[in-house]
């Protein structure tokens, strides 16, 4: 069971990823993800408000259709060079442990 | 629940964690969105909420990026009221000779922190006792109308009522309040007679909660059972001058009630049927020996009225005990008050006994927050 600290930093990684690849608003996120991973959509906007408390999103108005704007999240250059950073460590990471999987580099 | 409510939740939890009012701001208007993206996705309120997660899981889940208003102005506005109100005090006392009603100021202390630290709804509950006092006095001092001053009391329930209950039982809740002020009212200022065979009008209480609440037979049994006990009663009184026997006829619709089993002893909110029924009795006996005591001795409507201070501390110590003993100050220091106030005419001093309400507080809550803060935090690791 992968533990909570290490959940929320794959999370990280995969809002970051799905928001630069599309901005989008909070629910969009939210749905977004979580039908692909097992995840509740209270955990999602927790995130998603560090994450631009650390300044690696911002967020802009934007109209809606259903009256109200909606506030849109968008990567920062800061939020990009922080992404290919994780995205960098995550490779080495899964590549590390797809060897041991494998029975590579025993010793 | 809907979106009005459970964006009050949010904010009110957020408000008691002192968190600054930028961040709260932020948070209501994200989850403002969030909640109406869902509606729009066809979710229901039930579902949205089960969804977005109750105030505490959003605090808990976000605190680390919240800002906090700790040594904020609301905190120091209460700190400074207790020399405001001790200037007044002097001032209204010294330059314009009341000190009999200048203790009043004191009341800014509790009034300035459920102000800034009560939302919503219950901040005005919070305030209604102490309206009421100031209210009371008001009505004392200047129109010497202590009795039926002391109606104004009733501000506490009703406010509470209006606000909390909706529907057929807030018009069933309000009865017994409604009543007691016209039976009050018309036997003070139309005749005093009306004290002895007015009450009949309480028959009234039962009536709109039977009506309101109509199931059959066994109702119209009991309002007409109601209906003939009202009429025994008067033709008691009226036509036969038996006064002392005019109770006699309420007893049919009372054991046609239990037998019904359409009598309920409902009084204090969160306590069980038998500490109901103890609260009840109890709270009837000191209300009669009010009402006896006033109409044995003579003039003193001005004080007396502290023996139904009893009746919510008694609710008090059938829920909590003494849990939380700060909950009887406002009772016993008012009592004190007075007691000082009218048999020694201390009431440039009296004021002090008010001390003891945040005093008792500090003493014996703050350890208490102090156990729920440190779970929290042990309960975050």
């Amino acid at each position: 069971m992968l533990n909570t600290q290490f959940k929320k930093g794959i999370l990280d990684l995969c809002i970051m990823k799905v928001v630069q690849d599309e901005e989008m608003y909070g629910f969009e996120i939210i749905e977004k993800l979580s039908k692909v991973l097992d995840i509740n959509e209270n955990t999602i906007y927790p995130i998603l408000r560090r994450l631009t408390e650390q300044k690696l999103f911002e967020t802009y108005a934007k109209d809606s259709p259903h009256g109200a704007p909606r506030k849109y999240y968008k990567i920062t250059d800061r939020g990009k060079k922080r992404l290919e950073t994780y995205i960098v460590e995550w490779d080495a990471f899964t590549e590390s442990v797809n060897q041991i999987l494998k029975g590579e580099n025993h010793g | 629940m809907d979106k009005k409510t459970y964006l009050n939740q949010i904010h009110n939890y957020f408000f008691e964690k002192e968190v600054s009012n930028k961040d709260i701001a932020g948070v209501i208007e994200d989850y403002s969105e969030l909640y109406d993206e869902a509606i729009a996705l066809g979710f229901t309120d039930e579902e949205v909420v089960l969804k977005l997660g109750q105030p505490k899981d959003i605090y808990d889940a976000i605190k680390d990026t919240l800002h906090f208003d700790r040594s904020g102005s609301r905190h120091k506005i209460v700190a400074i009221m207790p020399f405001v109100a001790t200037i007044l005090f002097f001032t209204f006392g010294f330059v314009l000779e009341g000190w009999s009603y200048a203790w009043a100021f004191y009341l800014l202390i509790p009034v300035v922190a459920i102000l800034t630290n009560v939302r919503g709804k219950d901040k005005i509950v919070a305030l209604t006792p102490f309206i009421s006092i100031i209210g009371f006095f008001l009505l004392g001092f200047l129109l010497e109308a202590w009795h039926p001053g002391w109606l104004i009391f009733f501000t506490v329930p009703v406010t509470a009522i209006l606000l909390n209950v909706n529907g057929k039982e807030r018009m069933i809740g309000l009865m017994p309040f409604i009543v007691t002020i016209i039976y009050i009212l018309v036997g003070t200022y139309v005749t005093f007679d009306f004290y002895y065979y007015g009450w009949a009008m309480y028959a009234i209480i039962p009536l709109v909660a039977l009506i309101m609440h109509y199931k059959g037979l066994k109702d119209l049994i009991l309002v007409i059972s109601i209906f003939l006990a009202v009429a025994a009663h008067l033709t008691l009184y009226f036509t036969l001058g038996l006064l002392e026997y005019a109770w006699l006829p309420y007893l049919l619709p009372l054991v046609l009630g239990v037998l019904f089993g359409r009598i309920k002893i409902m009084m204090f909110d969160e306590l069980d049927q038998k500490q109901n029924k103890i609260g009840l009795a109890l709270a009837l006996f000191i209300l009669m020996t009010y009402l006896a005591v006033n109409f044995i001795v003579q003039d003193i409507w001005q004080w007396s009225w502290i023996i139904l201070m009893l009746i919510p501390m008694i609710g008090i110590y059938l829920g909590t005990k003494f849990k939380h003993p700060v909950a009887y100050m406002p009772f016993i220091s008012v009592i004190v008050f007075i007691l000082l106030g009218v048999f020694g005419g201390y009431w440039e001093f009296a004021w002090i006994v008010f001390l003891s309400i945040p005093m008792v507080a500090i003493l014996t809550e703050s350890g208490e927050k102090s156990k729920i803060d440190h779970q929290d935090e042990t309960s975050d690791k």
